[in-house]
């Protein structure tokens, strides 16, 4: 007779209650790569739901060229939206979850510290997608799991940073998960100056909402260190078998560089744009002089002929394209040096103890992020620095004029919001492609000043308004609805795309 | 209803199987002695044969008339002088058949009768089979001078005038009279006949029983049904001629899988389809293996009732498949082979009147169809070919471009067998082959079937049973379904009206830097393609290779106690490759390729002791115990090379940087079963059956592993019961069952797992997304089924009623959980799903004549199914969602609710435009966000089928029509044809003038919020006209149809069936070296009568999931197969 319980336990599988330590950092992986990216494999579905149908093009790094792509045009596909917040949910919060319940029942502190740091990097860009979400009561079992509300969600941030940066202090030169960690390796030193760096993009985030918060975590940060070079920054691995999920997208031929990064790079002959975007197939054909071509956001189906569009416009730059075609399978970006002294720059501006003034912290963010993204010699990053020239008119079939005035060079004269635009829209261009965070600076500071789209097919939302955040998930609505409810009037009563999110407050001026 | 026809078939009629061959040669040697006191003759001659182990064939109005009590001892004698004693008081007489049948016949009395005597001859065959028939009595008419045909089917017979009347007679055939005329040789075709309550069933563990003894309903189908108006997949056969029962087939092409459902889905997330049983012992694998020449029957166990006794696996019913036994006798050679053609039945309404493009402007890469009207004006080449640069060519509607596509297709089949046997030993070989294109060029079928079968009498006590057969099929191309970009029928559908079939066909190009490439009209497109391409350059093939193996010892103790162990296996070993050439845009840009095997098998080893006794002149006794051990397991491993080949189009798995591997282990399951059923008989008229097993299954928490589920049934002959009954009834059977059947869970549910997956630098540790229960219990179905079954005037008429209900509770489900709470699902016990229905057969002979016939079988089943309850936690499950349509099971709602997109309607219910739908000032109608309108549900009405054979001499001709009335499915098809502008209802409203709720969508009065607030609106009557691609694009295509819109009847008429079949007479083959020749033109699925659905078959589905049901998505065209069948006997 065979041993029942022996038949019925999977012989490829582990059992999840006998998992031991060694296999914690496996899991702590697991987090990490399906957290940002979604699965692992060639077909980066989970990114393309999560992101490059939604951020990557509100926040106007590039325009879809393919037929069906509606969210383009205002339309939120709640399928797509579901399948981002299942994947998120349902393959990367749990493992984080068990990593950091298994550290703390093991009594491994630096584990969890890092863990912890690393739950608020996944969680941030969740809460800044739809506003209230399933946070503190992630992982309770239970048929209905009740959603925080961002204020809470954020409080909360800060209060993990705190304990976490505590613990990591007390560690420094020690290693956590070794070479499971695909962000620093496991060094604690980093994950101190990433910890401090989150902090002080999260103050940020809250500064018109709650403007006390944001500038006593904002200084707390700088004071405690954040990335000051390039050394510092915080990339994840990408292997054979865990992709940059770009290097899949772009053989999609789904979309093209936007009229706005062709209106700036351009205007500021910007050494990033030949690393940035390819050249369009079609070559210069608008005639303006350059091959890098970019298209409007929300073209309607009619005027998308989309191998024309293909041809016509530029794509990724080769290191995000496929093997075959030259790429190189970059690292996933998750924050830079350069976007710690923008956010420091913004800090000043409003007179924060920042260490550096306005103009000297946003110049070394421009620096840090030519240097890290261009081989430009030291007098060109000095040139472009001091650059007069502005965003060009793309000189297109829609007569797009030049996205905004501003140069490169600091207004030291200007308004203070002139100089924040400066701030941002350099910010928009050293985080390319992290659109997540790009689009909820966008909210919460309107800048870049990005272009109306051709067209919305959301009766809500004109071309010329703006796509806030996104709704509950279906799934939602069928498993949790209880849940949803409550979270609806978290949210002041109603689901729409048109709602503001809690630090979306900047006053209308 | 099962038919008998003739000593020839009559080889599996004792109450265990194989026992045939062990009945008693009447002249042996071993003696019997008797006893009989008082006892009525046809008691006597029971006993008399149950005794040697045969079996009593005879009419009833024959003996049971004769009130006459025997009393007589016999001592030491064999079994002829036994039914001679026996009989020497009466006056009837027996045949010995060859297969331990006697046959009880009227004395026949040769008078010498002083008048002029005419000499005549003649031969008695089947009417259907063209077999000779032995043993038939022959009988002056008015008189008792007769005689019975010789094992050649030929008589001779004295008579006094050639004016005078014959009659023929034989049990299992209408009798017919034939007026000689003159004639003195005579060629007489009998029609066979059911005959009321004898027919043998197959149930159980290969059991054979009676009808009358049945408590429960069955119905089945025989080889000739099976091999004539062959399917590819031999269950499609049942379609149509089995009440309660449904099949849809699968859009995969040729070599297909159908999903068969027996009344009504009964299964949460289950199949609720039945399990199949070959020869007693269930099979694993795809029933589309089995070789319908080796078939015997298919007899359809409705209910759980039926099936109680196969546990687990059989809650949703069984089929059970006889196979054919080689026959004691010289060697029979027969040659049967089967031609078909296939032929597509395109029902989509193409409109060719505009060409590629939008707004009314052509663009040579749409893939929509809103352009200009071709009108012949020249236009750019599509090409991308830079050969083709500035080519143009005449912008003309290509009405034919979708058809061109597709191909006439064939089935063929040659079967080969042999039978042969001596009275200890008989074999049957036989051999298949099959080959099969379907109507998508390059997809094709190659099976080949060989199986051997021996039964052996090794010792007077002992005999075996042992059967192997082997099949070997290649599926070349295989349709992925739906709306698969790698499904050819995606593409064709979507050829814009103006594409010349000549330009796609040249599917590929080289272009300046000497790579291949795709020639499309649209080159990158996400989800187009050229239909050439798919077909030529996405290519699969499927290889399975399956061995099924039985062998069966039967111990006789005595003569009413006997062992059965049996042991069995049913393997496959499966493998495949797919391989898509570069340029196959999103799915395959740099080229796919990928392998795969895997392996599965099932072990059953079983025991069952059987006790079989009278125990009293009134009362008998059968009873069972039974043992059964069965091992499930199975494996798969594949690769493939993710998303990049090195060198192009060359296809191996090691031409890439990144090998991609899986591995499964299956769901290894043990069973071990105990079980016990038996019957008690009254008189023969009345019949008690009780049926208990328990189960110890592997994949339980060990305190629930155990579990045990009773059946009890009666039945009940009301024409022996009640003398008084009118002469009208011929046959009347009351029956009434009860079961239960329990089912245990999937494997591995019981504890949760992590999976390691490959990524970073030392891999990925991921958690189970289900949570284990430790606490599962198994499910329950519980049936009660009651059944009438009436013959009038001599059975020729007939009418068999049964009502079913059922309940499966404590059904093994998973119940989503919202994701936040750590995982998306547990797996549970709970929900209750009824099914209760009637199922209706009426048969009739309405021209019953020497040379004409005409039989009418008509069968109807009702069936209302209902979601009484899910949990507690959930009214509502979800068990599929895709951009169309989320599939869930809804409590208070028939199982599987289709839930779309709809239109936004008038809520306030005191309005005055409640429920109208709300166009927006645009015009275009508002869509509901998310998927939150029921919208569809498949579970029909009713059904209903009719069979009408005639047959005039050696000529027959017999057809089925089958119907469908209600249920309806969402087409995803309809809604992306509709959007890409390519049918003819998107041309309405191309200038403009379309109006919802008016002019298009008239079924809809909508209105237009003109005022008010958004909490107190105030509406207007829609007067916006719009355009039919502004609505189309609205309401359509692939990421967000508006499901409401694309709802489509399923309600069908078909000609399933038409048949013509000759079979030459024995005058006409007696010269050459054959015994019977027979040829058949058959047709399946001829034409629709009647079809509620635009543009679609309603029937075909994307998969044989319950899921499947409901939904329709570019599943290939219906295909009617035409051809003809011969068949000769050596």
């Amino acid at each position: 007779c065979t041993d029942f319980e022996e038949l019925n336990t999977p012989d490829n599988e582990l059992i999840a209650d006998n998992l031991e330590s060694s296999q914690l950092g496996q899991a702590f992986a697991q987090s990490q790569f399906v957290g940002m990216y979604g699965n692992p494999g060639a077909a980066p579905g989970a990114f393309q739901l999560s992101q490059s149908l939604y951020s990557d093009i509100y926040a106007q790094y590039f325009a879809t060229t393919a037929t069906t792509f509606d969210s383009d045009q205002y339309v939120e596909i709640g399928r797509w939206t579901n399948g981002a917040w299942n994947y998120f949910y349902g393959s990367a919060a749990p493992q984080l979850e068990f990593v950091e319940d298994f550290t703390t029942e093991q009594g491994m502190e630096v584990e969890n510290a890092v863990a912890r740091v690393w739950r608020v990097q996944l969680y941030h860009r969740m809460t800044d997608y739809f506003g209230p979400i399933i946070y503190s009561e992630f992982g309770n079992g239970e048929t209905s799991v009740a959603y925080d509300s961002q204020e809470e969600v954020y409080n909360n941030f800060f209060a993990v940073l705190d304990s976490a940066v505590t613990v990591l202090e007390a560690n420094t030169g020690q290693n956590a998960f070794g070479n499971n960690d695909q962000v620093f390796e496991g060094s604690v030193d980093q994950w101190l100056t990433f910890a401090n760096s989150l902090r002080l993009r999260l103050a940020m985030r809250v500064r018109y909402v709650s403007p006390d918060l944001a500038q006593t975590e904002a200084e707390k940060a700088v004071a405690a260190g954040v990335m000051q070079s390039n050394a510092d920054n915080a990339t994840l691995l990408t292997t054979p078998n865990s992709r940059n999920p770009y290097t899949t997208i772009t053989d999609w031929g789904e979309f093209r560089m936007s009229s706005a990064m062709e209106s700036t790079l351009e205007g500021y002959e910007d050494p990033r744009m030949g690393k940035y975007f390819s050249q369009a197939v079609d070559g210069d054909a608008d005639g303006d002089g350059s091959p890098y071509e970019g298209m409007r956001n929300g073209l309607p189906v009619s005027q998308k002929d989309q191998s024309a569009l293909n041809a016509a416009y530029s794509d990724m730059g080769v290191d995000w394209l496929n093997d075959s075609r030259g790429g190189t399978n970059p690292r996933i970006r998750i924050m830079s040096s350069a976007e710690a002294y923008f956010l420091r720059a913004e800090g000043a501006l409003l007179g924060w103890a920042m260490n550096g003034s306005a103009q000297e912290l946003y110049e070394q963010g421009i620096r840090m992020s030519l240097m890290e993204r261009t081989d430009a010699s030291s007098s060109a990053i000095d040139a472009y620095v001091a650059g007069n020239d502005t965003p060009i008119s793309p000189d297109d079939v829609w007569d797009t004029p030049a996205m905004t005035d501003i140069p490169v060079a600091f207004d030291t004269g200007g308004s203070m919001e002139r100089k924040l635009e400066q701030i941002i829209t350099q910010k928009w261009l050293a985080l390319y492609p992290n659109s997540k965070e790009a689009w909820a600076e966008f909210r919460r500071t309107g800048y870049p000043k990005l272009y109306p789209r051709i067209n919305s097919l959301n009766p809500d939302i004109p071309v010329t308004g703006d796509f806030q955040r996104l709704t509950f998930v279906e799934d939602e609505y069928a498993d949790n609805r209880e849940a949803v409810m409550n979270a609806i009037e978290l949210l002041g009563g109603e689901d729409e795309n048109t709602i503001k999110l809690w630090w979306d407050a900047k006053p209308e001026n | 209803q099962k038919v008998r026809k003739g000593a020839n078939s009559l080889d599996n009629s004792k109450a265990i199987s194989s026992v045939a061959s062990l009945s008693t040669p009447v002249d042996a040697v071993p003696t019997f002695s008797f006893s009989f006191k008082e006892v009525p003759l046809k008691d006597a001659l029971q006993e008399v044969a149950e005794k040697g182990r045969m079996k009593l064939l005879f009419n009833h109005s024959l003996v049971l008339t004769d009130d006459n009590k025997l009393t007589m001892e016999l001592r030491n004698v064999n079994l002829r002088e036994a039914f001679e004693q026996t009989l020497s008081q009466s006056n009837l007489d027996f045949i010995v058949s060859g297969n331990g049948y006697i046959i009880i016949v009227p004395k026949l009395v040769t008078q010498t009768i002083n008048v002029q005597q005419e000499d005549i001859s003649g031969t008695v065959s089947d009417a259907q089979s063209g077999d000779p028939l032995p043993g038939v009595n022959v009988l002056l008419k008015g008189t008792t001078t007769g005689t019975s045909t010789e094992s050649d089917g030929n008589f001779e017979l004295t008579v006094p005038s050639l004016q005078d009347t014959l009659i023929f007679s034989f049990i299992g055939y209408q009798t017919q009279e034939v007026p000689l005329n003159g004639r003195s040789t005579l060629e007489i075709n009998l029609q066979p006949q059911a005959i009321a309550g004898d027919e043998v069933v197959v149930t159980a563990f290969g059991l054979e029983r009676e009808t009358q003894s049945l408590t429960y309903s069955t119905q089945s189908v025989e080889n000739e049904q099976l091999t004539e108006a062959r399917e590819l997949n031999v269950v499609n056969s049942l379609s149509g001629e089995v009440a309660g029962l449904q099949i849809n087939q699968a859009g995969t092409g040729v070599g297909g899988s159908s999903r068969v459902v027996l009344r009504g889905n009964r299964s949460i997330t289950g199949s609720s389809q039945p399990l199949y049983v070959v020869d007693g012992v269930p099979i694993r694998g795809e029933v589309s293996d089995l070789n319908p020449d080796n078939i015997q029957s298919m007899n359809v166990l409705k209910g759980p009732n039926a099936a109680a006794l196969y546990g687990s696996a059989a809650q949703n019913g069984a089929i059970v498949i006889t196979t054919k036994k080689g026959q004691q006798g010289e060697v029979d050679f027969s040659l049967s082979s089967n031609f078909m053609f296939r032929d597509p039945i395109l029902l989509t309404d193409y409109q060719n009147q505009y060409g590629q493009g939008n707004g009314g402007v052509y663009s040579a890469s749409s893939e929509f169809n809103y352009g200009p009207e071709m009108n012949g004006q020249m236009v750019e080449h599509w090409s991308p070919n830079p050969e083709n640069d500035s080519q143009e060519y005449e912008f003309l509607p290509q009405p034919n471009n979708v058809s061109d596509a597709f191909q006439t297709g064939y089935n063929s089949s040659t079967n080969l067998s042999a039978s042969m046997g001596s009275e200890n030993v008989q074999a049957l070989f036989s051999y298949t082959f099959t080959d099969a294109e379907g109507v998508v060029p390059n997809n094709a079928l190659e099976r080949h079937n060989i199986s051997a079968r021996v039964n052996s009498q090794l010792t007077d006590k002992l005999s075996l049973d042992s059967k192997l057969s082997y099949m070997r099929q290649v599926i070349d191309n295989e349709l992925p379904t739906g709306e698969n970009f790698a499904n050819p029928i995606r593409h064709i559908y979507r050829m814009p009206r103006n594409v010349r079939t000549a330009d796609a066909k040249v599917f590929e190009y080289t272009n300046v830097s000497g790579a291949n490439r795709q020639h499309f009209w649209n080159p990158g497109s996400n989800g187009g393609a050229n239909p050439y391409w798919t077909m030529n350059r996405n290519l699969n093939e499927n290889t399975r290779n399956r061995v099924i193996a039985l062998a069966s010892l039967t111990y006789d103790f005595t003569d009413y106690l006997r062992l059965m162990v049996r042991a069995s296996y049913d393997g496959e070993n499966g493998e495949y490759n797919i391989k898509r050439y570069n340029d196959t845009y999103i799915i395959a840009d740099n080229g796919y390729y990928e392998i795969g095997q895997s392996s599965g098998l099932e072990w059953n080893g079983d025991f069952l002791l059987s006790y079989d006794q009278d125990l009293t002149q009134d009362w008998s006794l059968e009873a069972n115990v039974g043992g059964n051990i069965k091992q499930q397991r199975n494996s798969a491993i594949n690769s493939n090379t993710n998303n990049a080949l090195t060198i192009p189009n060359f296809f191996t798995i090691s031409n890439t940087q990144n090998v991609v591997s899986n591995e499964s282990v299956g769901s290894p399951v043990d069973v071990y079963s105990l079980y016990a059923f038996g019957q008690i008989a009254w008189q023969d008229a009345i019949f008690l059956d009780v049926t208990g097993r328990n189960d110890w299954s592997s994949t339980l928490p060990a305190d629930n592993r155990s579990y045990f589920y009773p059946s009890v049934g009666l039945s009940t002959d009301l024409t022996e019961l009640i003398p008084e009954l009118p002469e009208l009834f011929s046959y009347a059977q009351l029956r009434g069952s009860w079961a239960k059947v329990g089912n245990s869970a999937p494997p591995f549910m019981t504890q949760r797992t992590a999976s390691l997956s490959a990524g970073g630098n030392n891999g990925f540790l991921q958690l189970s997304t289900t949570l284990p229960n430790e606490r599962l219990k198994p499910e329950e179905t519980e049936s009660f089924e009651v059944g009438l079954d009436l013959r009038f005037l001599d059975d020729r008429l007939g009418l068999d009623v049964t009502y079913y209900n059922t309940h499966t509770r404590d059904q093994l489900f998973q119940v989503a959980v919202p994701v936040g709470s750590g995982a998306s699902s547990f797996f549970t016990n709970g929900g209750d799903v009824s099914n209760k229905g009637y199922e209706v057969l009426l048969s009739a002979t309405p021209v019953q004549t020497p040379d004409f016939n005409w039989d009418l079988k008509m069968n109807f089943s009702a069936n209302e199914n209902m979601v009484e309850e899910i949990s507690e936690d959930q009214p509502r499950l979800t068990i599929t969602t895709d951009f169309l349509r989320a599939f869930r099971i809804e409590e208070g709602e028939p199982y599987g609710q289709v839930y779309s997109r709809g239109f936004e309607r008038v809520t306030k219910e005191d309005s005055e435009h409640f429920g109208k739908v709300i166009v927006g000032s645009d015009g275009i109608p508002e869509i509901t966000s998310g998927l939150t309108v029921p919208v569809a549900n498949f579970t029909p009405d009713w059904r209903g089928g009719i069979r009408s054979t005639f047959s005039y001499k050696n000529l027959s001709l017999s057809f089925l029509i089958d119907h469908r009335q209600g249920g309806s499915v969402v087409s995803l098809t309809n809604a992306i044809l509709y959007y890409n502008g390519l049918t003819t209802q998107t041309l309405q409203g191309r200038d403009g003038g379309l109006v919802f709720g008016d002019n298009i969508f008239g079924g809809e009065p909508a209105v237009v919020q003109t005022g008010g607030t958004e909490d107190d609106p105030v509406y207007s009557e829609n007067t916006t006209s719009i355009n039919a691609e502004q609505l189309w694009t609205s309401i359509g295509g692939r990421n967000t149809p508006v499901g409401e819109a694309f709802v489509e009847d399923a309600t069908n008429t078909r000609l399933r069936e038409l048949k013509i079949g000759y079979s030459l007479p024995q005058s006409m083959i007696g010269r050459l070296p054959i015994s019977g020749l027979k040829i058949s033109l058959v047709g399946r699925n001829l034409l629709f009568l009647h079809r509620a659905s635009n543009n679609i078959d309603p029937d075909l589905m994307t998969g044989t999931n319950a899921a499947a049901e409901g939904f329709e998505s570019f599943t290939p065209p219906s295909s009617r197969t035409f051809g003809a069948n011969i068949n000769i006997d050596f």
